[in-house]
């Protein structure tokens, strides 16, 4: 009797403990298609995420693609791309790309083999030209996988250069910065769509963003990188630049040099001015600019930046909890809107209809 | 969720009630000799409990699983068999210090102990000590303590113990230990095997293949073995030599999350050896204990496990220490404690370092009245790397009847940087001081013939705890940095509670259960710390019956927060876990006994998970035996 009574009592405490539990997730359809995307890489404390916020900022929806299928994304989330009715949401680490619906972020399928930590999409016609590291320690790996977005299969690879990282498609070429993975590179890859010739364009170190200006000259950000000695200690440094491409003949026009050990990380193109980050702040020079700046627009730590009408976007990143979304006027440098968005908020895409 | 929290303590209440009408214990003192006399005589007013060596045998032999059911300590793995770490009342698991036989092995790299990359079968009894007062073993102890002890008999006897288990996933579990001895010497041999492919399926029903099947677990697969020898000499009675070593080779995958755990191929390899040399001698009302330990740990790591290439970490220890016990009187000791260090440790990216550090404690033991004892104790170190704080612990244990008892301990301590934190290429800061931590702690104990409660409030301040962080460094934005960053302030309940009752020769019941209730809070945003769960409860319930046993485990931890700003979308839910097991006696007789075994574990399939995307596995099968012989 006394045993019974006593178990009885442990099961009680057991039922108690355990219904105090949380409900799941409801699935919600809404459109997202005219406002702002910001992706998160995620980390240990959360899978890669992806924020909403509309074009006036009145209303912000956090974990779309959670809301939308149920189900969370793989970390890290590198970067996305877009075709007119999709958009491809690439998880380096999990090897994945997931293909939602661009309006509503409902999965419509997913590219799961043959890939190898993919970091980059571009979209032309109906192949996606995915940047793979393969192996990030090896430098021998690395690869485009053509990707057949009508079936959602790799259909071939072309071989790269190590570490290639953001690509970009003009008139039948594709253009790829190889940052170098875990270690370092210096080239822009150009690649002949119709014949899968790869040319390279030698750069400063560790090439990063790039975009055409309105001269359809190719435009790159070579961050430059740190030297360490065999102990670690820092032994010097290459420089990073701004470098001007003209692709008929794939030679450097202009190249405007940073300062021995700075290192800018983020670039971005609007109304043929360039906008750059280096150390906490964001500076703006004309797109045919033959100096770099000397004072700058914006003072503000980011790791993410885009911009747009005379706006400048940026995020800071945070990786234990919800990082930072700020929205700067760039006539008057005003902050204009301030918001929590995604954990480990990295890029930031405009979708307008 | 109040209400919850109030109907559980109620029920707490009535169990505690129940049963608490009980008498004396009276148990036989074996001769066994423990590596380490410290935590178990001479610490007081701290909450110590023991895991039995039936225990580790009901959870596999699996140490990540035999502290999740047995202990108050949180442990959170990486996926089923990846990284492991243990936490008490919310510190880090760096807080967390690991004694083999008294001397502290968490790695000089990270700071903490990988449960899933050491073995716990030969040990022959661990204790779980909560709170920061054991100043002895100094950094590291913050949070607690967990001790894996050997014994050794002087008397003569002779054991062969074989034990064996085989499950799903193609699980083996595989230990067998000798043990000699007389009345001069005695010696122990244990080795260790274990092996899983451990391919379980993750069954989230969340997410399912192209053919509508649940994913599996892919690249999980770990073995490790381990061998041990103790070994002991006994001059006389009180004058005895042993010496101690162990070794481990951990060969095992790191598993892929979903949404495609196919992407995984990273590989880990540890690699561990210690040994041991004790000589304990009592003269007249001395007592001289001298430790000389030598202790290497490495680990490979594989990021492709396909390639030849790895990163690697490895560190020699050298320990000597002294411990000096005067007896004063009857109710009066001294003790004086010196312990010298030298640590020497590298990594492919970071050249070889040395650390020393010397440290001299001072200790006081005695009696107000005959029911009223205390300790106090001093500990200055002094550290080649940093400077550390002079710590202190202040205990007193109040004893009214027979049975109960009041506890209380004041203690502050530390944890020094790591070598990570310290010189991590381009990111280890040389700037950091150690965490520091204060910390109170007052407990009731009830001991009775059948029914045990030990209870404790727990209050604990820790400062400049270090935290790596992508904003640490002003002037390099986005670089992870180590930082003296978070003052968090833990406070809680710890409860334990036992109770064993036979009827008559022929059966037996008895009932164990933790509990812990943490509220561990960061003072900066007043947020929950990470994965640290409010409440955690576990409980054993073995009978006995004839040639028969049965047990079942429960564990149940409520929701965690994955993310510093405790967002709702970025937490894990809480969940309950029923394993159930038993055995049958095929030979009982003086020279030999045979058990043969059969356990089902996660009874109820339940879907739970310990990191994001890793579910752990659902229900499974084991069946186990235990064959003893002299």
């Amino acid at each position: 009797m006394k045993i019974t009574k006593q178990l009885c009592k442990l099961l009680m405490i057991a039922i108690l403990l355990v219904s105090c539990q949380d409900d799941k997730v409801e699935l919600v359809e809404r459109d997202y298609s005219n406002g702002v995307l910001i992706s998160g890489e995620g980390s240990g404390a959360g899978t890669g995420s992806i924020s909403y916020i509309s074009k006036d900022q009145s209303s912000k929806f956090q974990f779309i693609y959670l809301s939308a299928n149920g189900v969370e994304l793989g970390t890290f989330l590198q970067s996305m791309a877009f075709s007119e009715d999709n958009a491809f949401v690439i998880v380096d680490n999990a090897n994945t790309i997931t293909v939602v619906d661009k309006a509503t972020f409902i999965k419509v399928g997913e590219i799961t083999t043959n890939l190898t930590t993919p970091r980059y999409m571009a979209v032309v016609g109906d192949k996606g030209y995915v940047t793979n590291w393969g192996n990030p320690n090896s430098e021998t790996d690395d690869f485009i996988a053509v990707v057949d977005l009508t079936t959602y299969t790799v259909s071939k690879t072309i071989a790269v250069g190590n570490g290639p990282e953001q690509i970009i498609e003009k008139d039948g070429k594709l253009y790829v910065s190889h940052k170098g993975a875990y270690s370092y590179n210096n080239i822009v890859s150009v690649i002949d769509i119709a014949t899968d010739v790869v040319t390279e364009i030698t750069v400063e170190d560790n090439p990063d963003e790039l975009f055409f200006n309105d001269n359809g000259d190719l435009v790159v950000l070579s961050e430059g990188r740190t030297i360490y000695n065999a102990d670690w200690s820092v032994g010097g440094n290459t420089i990073g630049a701004i470098q001007t491409i003209d692709v008929s003949s794939n030679m450097v026009t202009t190249s405007l040099e940073f300062e021995e050990g700075e290192h800018p990380s983020l670039m971005a193109f609007s109304e043929e001015n360039i906008y750059y980050y280096l150390s906490g702040k964001v500076y703006k020079i004309a797109s045919n600019a033959t100096a770099l700046a000397t004072e700058e627009v914006v003072s503000q730590f980011l790791s993410g930046m885009s911009v747009a009408n005379d706006e400048l976007h940026g995020v800071n990143g945070n990786y234990s909890e919800q990082s930072d979304y700020y929205v700067f006027d760039l006539t008057s440098s005003e902050q204009l809107y301030t918001t929590k968005v995604a954990l480990g908020a990295a890029k930031i895409y405009f979708l307008e209809e | 969720m109040k209400l919850c929290m109030l109907l559980f303590f109620g029920c707490m209440l009535c169990c505690a009630v129940a049963t608490a009408q009980t008498d004396t214990i009276h148990r036989l003192d074996e001769v066994v000799v423990l590596a380490d006399r410290y935590v178990k005589q001479e610490n007081i007013g701290q909450k110590k409990i023991s895991v039995s060596k039936l225990q580790i045998e009901h959870n596999n032999n699996n140490p990540t699983e035999t502290l999740r059911f047995n202990s108050a300590i949180a442990v959170r793995d990486n996926g089923n068999g990846g990284a492991s770490s243990a936490r008490f009342r919310g510190t880090s698991a760096s807080n967390t210090a690991f004694l083999w036989n008294g001397i502290n092995i968490n790695s000089f790299g990270l700071g903490q102990t990988d449960l899933n990359g050491i073995s716990l079968a030969t040990a022959d009894e661990i204790i779980v000590k909560s709170g920061g007062g054991s100043i002895k073993y100094g950094s590291g102890a913050i949070g607690g303590t967990v001790h894996i002890n050997d014994y050794l008999k002087f008397k003569k006897h002779q054991t062969v113990e074989l034990v064996s288990s085989y499950g799903s996933f193609q699980t083996t579990s595989n230990y067998i230990a000798v043990n000699l001895g007389e009345q001069k010497w005695s010696l122990k041999l244990a080795s260790t095997y274990h092996q899983s492919k451990n391919d379980y399926e993750l069954i989230d029903k969340r997410f399912k293949d192209s053919e509508g099947e649940f994913y599996k677990n892919e690249n999980g697969a770990y073995k490790n073995y381990s061998i041990s020898l103790s070994a002991g000499y006994q001059f006389s009675q009180k004058n005895n030599l042993r010496f101690y070593t162990t070794s481990y080779k951990g060969d095992r995958l790191f598993s892929g999350a979903l949404p495609n755990p196919s992407a995984a191929d990273e590989k880990y390899i540890d690699l561990n050896q210690r040994n041991l040399l004790v000589w304990d001698v009592e003269n007249y009302a001395l007592h001289h204990t001298l430790k000389a330990a030598f202790l290497t740990q490495e680990y490979r790591y594989f990021e492709d496990k396909n390639e030849e290439d790895y990163d690697f970490g490895n560190s020699n220890t050298f320990v000597f220490n002294y411990d000096l016990r005067y007896q004063w009187s009857s109710k009066t000791s001294f003790n004086a404690f010196v312990d010298l260090q030298n640590i020497q440790g590298k990594t492919n990216k970071i050249p070889s370092h040395k650390r020393e550090q010397y440290s001299l404690a001072l200790g006081l033991h005695s009696e107000i009245r005959a029911n009223w004892k205390y300790n106090l104790e001093v500990k200055k170190e002094s550290n080649s790397d940093f400077k550390v704080p002079i710590i202190i612990s202040l205990g007193s244990e109040y004893k009214w009847g027979h049975h109960q008892s009041i506890l209380m301990n004041i203690s502050s301590n530390y944890r020094v940087p790591t070598l990570n934190d310290l010189y991590w290429p381009g990111q280890g800061n040389l700037d950091l001081i150690p965490e520091t931590s204060k910390q109170v702690d007052v407990g009731y104990q009830y001991i009775g013939k059948e029914f045990t409660l030990k209870s404790t409030f727990f209050y604990i301040h820790v400062l400049d705890k270090i935290v790596w962080t992508s904003n640490g460094d002003e002037s390099r934005p986005n670089v992870w940095v180590p930082i003296n960053l978070e003052e968090s302030f833990h406070k809680g309940l710890e409860l334990f509670a036992s109770w064993e009752h036979s009827l008559g020769d022929i059966s037996s019941l008895d009932v164990t259960a933790n509990y812990i209730y943490t509220e561990a809070v960061n003072n900066e945003t007043q947020k929950q710390l990470i994965f640290v769960p409010k409440h955690l409860f576990n409980t054993t319930i073995n009978y006995r019956l004839k040639k028969m046993a049965v047990y079942l485990q429960n564990m149940l931890q409520s929701k965690v927060y994955t993310s510093d700003d405790n967002i709702e979308q970025l937490s894990l839910s809480g969940f309950k876990l029923f394993n159930l097991g038993c055995k049958f006696s095929l030979l009982e007789q003086k020279k030999s006994s045979l058990y043969l075994g059969m356990s089902v574990k996660n009874v109820f399939n339940e879907l739970y998970q310990y990191s994001n995307l890793r579910p752990m596995p659902g229900r499974n099968y084991n069946i186990n035996m235990n064959y003893k012989f002299n």
